[in-house]
């Protein structure tokens, strides 16, 4: 068997039909990992732990776009409880009214528990009558002890602080500062972050990658912000440990002369070691690899070895950190190609034999060892074992339009 | 980091199981078999026994007691 690159190109559907979903223009895709719809419906796309309470949320397409996934991680901080205010009303996790003459009160919500070192970031708004309240993590949440630095606001408006644990935690609180005080706390939000559990498989094959590790889950939402490339929705990897895997994909792949195809959007941080976007390997063996990912000096690769080592690495020539590429390569056993924003970036015609694989993971090499870990975001992974080169622009083209690469 | 490094992987990922309950994470919640189980997973070091980084862990006095700061992880294969 052997792609012929793009020999299809006069048949070639060169432009997708206005409104028509990638998994439209090209269905029976093995896996489609995203964070817009990639159905033309309304799919459940990735659920998010929040690290404010690790409460774990399922989000659909619009319930990115629409920042609902956003507020799910700013929000979860418990309501505001009184101790020592002479006056306290319309008490919620949002906000409070406090007033007293010449008691000392302390008005704190419960956050996920802290150690020194650790810190806490707030958003809010306050209006002060007078008084000059102060903002500090706590040791408890009734008692206890200033746990941080502590800020001092004599102005209404609207805030943000970033609060520095210097001993342990659980909660999060504003005193008086000085009596008599009154003043109101509203739209309080800790700027918390949201962590990638599962990647939903939106082909319908049910190829979810997940992670169960908290420390090792990428992140989408970054103290309180959406983490973002080309300004949409994307999970960043943080370069140290963070995967999501999908081995039920793994067996699609193996075999004598399987086709892999796939389309990315990715973006590298750094260019100073392999960063592997995605690849597929063995726990046995170091054999069979097929990855893609950035490789040194910031060049777009694409290896494929098989069981007997034969092995070939096609490379893009240089391109740039924190930028956003599409990315596209395909082998099917006697043939390989790779394009960067649909621009060919290399060939090969190695003719690899048997393939034996068993896992497939987002973020890292992963065989029987694990390493060359991704410092960067991946916004879009779909993947095919079927040819796609008739489809390639048409995907390309659907890929750009929404994300407005090159 | 703090480490404390166990003979098997299984006896590792107890302690990581352990852990994962303790702070509520949502697998032991919801006993559906999804969502977020450990806070961390153990490594293979160099001399086949099972790193797991307990740093953020709540450690018993024995447990404090053992910990190291450090670990040799099982090389990496030299392959591409």
């Amino acid at each position: 068997m052997h792609i012929s690159l793009d020999s299809a190109l006069g048949r070639q559907r060169r432009l997708n039909s206005v409104g028509e979903s990638v998994l439209q223009i090209a269905p029976n895709a093995a896996a489609a990992y995203s964070l817009r719809s990639l159905t033309g419906g309304d799919p459940k796309v990735v659920r998010v732990r929040r690290d404010v309470d690790n409460t774990e949320q399922d989000f659909t397409a619009s319930g990115i776009s629409s920042g609902a996934l956003v507020d799910f991680a700013t929000s979860g901080n418990g309501v505001f409880a009184n101790t020592g205010y002479e006056s306290f009303t319309n008490a919620s996790a949002s906000g409070f009214t406090a007033s007293n003459t010449g008691s000392t009160g302390f008005a704190v919500s419960d956050i996920l528990d802290g150690v020194s070192g650790d810190s806490v970031s707030v958003s809010f708004d306050i209006d002060i009558t007078n008084g000059s309240p102060t903002i500090s993590l706590r040791t408890a949440l009734s008692g206890g002890s200033t746990a941080s630095n502590g800020i001092v606001y004599t102005t209404s408006g609207s805030k943000t602080a970033t609060l520095t644990g210097n001993k342990g935690y659980v909660g999060v609180g504003f005193t008086e500062g000085d009596a008599p005080s009154n003043f109101t706390v509203s739209n309080f939000k800790v700027l918390g972050n949201g962590f990638v559990e599962t990647w939903y498989d939106q082909s319908g094959n049910s190829n979810d990658a997940v992670q169960a590790t908290a420390g090792s889950q990428p992140k989408i939402v970054n103290a309180g912000s959406l983490v973002t490339s080309s300004g949409l929705a994307s999970i960043k990897f943080d370069g140290t440990n963070d995967t999501l895997t999908a081995d039920s994909l793994a067996s699609v792949f193996s075999g004598t002369d399987k086709i892999w195809s796939h389309f990315s959007v990715t973006e590298f941080t750094t260019d100073a070691t392999t960063l592997v976007v995605a690849s597929l390997g063995s726990s046995s063996s170091n054999s069979p690899i097929i990855y893609s990912g950035g490789r040194v000096g910031q060049k777009y690769g694409f290896f494929v070895r098989d069981d007997a080592n034969a092995n070939v690495l096609l490379e893009s020539g240089t391109l740039s950190v924190n930028e956003p590429y599409l990315n596209h390569a395909t082998t099917n056993g006697a043939a390989q190609a790779q394009f960067v924003n649909s621009s060919a970036a290399g060939t090969g015609s190695t003719n690899t034999g048997a393939m034996t694989f068993n896992r497939f993971t987002l973020g890292c090499l992963r065989r029987v060892n694990t390493d060359s870990f991704l410092n960067g975001s991946i916004s879009e992974f779909i993947i095919h074992n079927s040819n796609q080169s008739a489809n390639r622009v048409a995907i390309e083209t659907n890929i750009n339009s929404h994300y407005s690469i090159f | 980091m703090l480490y404390l490094i166990y003979a098997s992987k299984e006896a590792a990922i107890e302690r990581a199981d352990e852990e994962g309950k303790e702070i509520g994470f949502d697998y032991w919640i919801e006993d559906n078999g999804q969502g977020t189980r450990w806070l961390t997973y153990p490594d293979e070091t160099i001399d086949y026994m099972w790193a797991l980084d307990v740093t953020n862990y709540d450690l018993d006095e024995s447990e404090e007691s053992s910990t190291v700061n450090h670990y040799t992880p099982l090389p990496d294969p030299d392959d591409d």
